[in-house]
């Protein structure tokens, strides 16, 4: 019974002391903005621009990810056959692979903070295929032909540092401040950092998040978060709804363009043609 | 785009037939297949810029 009082105790005692410890390393706060948020994928789609804006507290270094629906990614794997001929020779399997990466630094990755920590936020190719993943022998490989198609690029100290004082000129940062994405940081301990993605022409529809990630003295903190949104809309999204949905009608729709285009070319050769003799 | 570009395209490709001799086409003919055969070879003989590949054709 004694015990079970000194224990009460002890834990009465670890709770008051213990309270205002974790109000006191609350977590810095952050604001990240991304413009535009909503990315329509239409008929004459080539790629996007999307522009970064982050308010950093000061003594921060951080870096910007943009990544989307990690899945199980299975590829093949290309070598020699008969000694002159390259062709598939097997599979290759990633586990958890993005459907798009990309990463914007303030300053080279390494000096970001300990390839642990930037690991533990995915920060890094080596911390996407860890050298203990399946497949972690065809990283490069990987990572070449993503990057070749633009889905994926670590760009190291593309983050451009900014007055913080220019936040309020930039209309997104300046709106988001005042909307439901929280308090930013006092401005005079804060750094503006700007960046920018590219998001290529073949880039998949859904849901991205962007993180904003500070180091500072050895150790990585989460500072915002913020979504982008990519859409296919209007010829492309019927098309494409028609296809997967509706195969009979995507079937006549093929055979009536086929038809209308055979018709209107032959009478335009036609005439021009009888124009000419 | 495929289907009009080949639309498109056949009526065009009619019109040049009928300025070309017999010969003359055998030999574009000759070309287009080379070109294609050659384009293939090369494929096969030369390293990939990255040796893993999307499976399904890529």
């Amino acid at each position: 019974m004694r015990r079970l009082a000194l224990a009460a105790i002890g834990l009465a005692v670890f709770a008051v002391f213990a309270r205002p410890a974790v109000s006191q390393s609350s977590p810095p706060a952050g604001l990240i903005v991304a413009a535009p948020e909503h990315v329509e994928i239409t008929l004459f789609y080539g790629g996007a621009n999307i522009e970064v804006a982050a308010q950093v507290p000061a003594g921060y270094e951080v870096a910007v990810r943009l990544m989307a629906r990690p899945e199980r990614l299975e590829l093949k794997r290309l070598g020699k056959k008969a000694g002159v001929l390259w062709m598939g020779v097997g599979d290759a399997s990633f586990e958890n692979i993005p459907v798009v990466y990309q990463v914007l630094t303030s300053a080279p990755l390494v000096d970001l903070g300990p390839q642990p920590e930037r690991a533990r936020w995915k920060l890094g190719y080596d911390a996407l295929v860890p050298d203990t993943a399946p497949g972690a022998s065809l990283r490069a490989e990987l990572v070449g032909l993503k990057e070749h198609e633009g889905l994926f690029a670590v760009r190291e100290s593309a983050l451009q540092r900014g007055n913080p004082r220019d936040a309020s000129k930039i209309p997104l940062l300046s709106n988001a401040t005042a909307g439901d994405l929280g308090s930013p940081p006092a401005s005079d301990a804060s750094v503006l950092m700007r960046g920018s993605f590219h998001l290529p022409a073949r880039v998949p529809a859904g849901d991205y998040a962007l993180d904003l990630i500070g180091f500072k003295d050895h150790r990585a903190v989460h500072l915002a978060s913020a979504a982008l949104h990519v859409e296919q809309v209007g010829v492309v999204r019927t098309v494409r709804e028609l296809a997967l949905d509706h195969g009979l009608f995507y079937g006549i729709g093929a055979c009536l363009v086929a038809i209308v285009a055979g018709l209107v070319t032959g009478r335009l050769f036609r005439s021009k043609s009888d124009g000419a003799h | 785009m495929l289907l009009l570009g080949s639309v498109v395209g056949a009526q065009i490709g009619v019109r040049v037939g009928k300025k070309l001799k017999a010969d003359q086409l055998k030999i574009l003919m000759a070309i287009v297949v080379l070109s294609v055969m050659g384009k293939m070879l090369l494929g096969l003989l030369l390293r990939p810029d990255f040796l893993v590949a999307y499976k399904g054709g890529h």
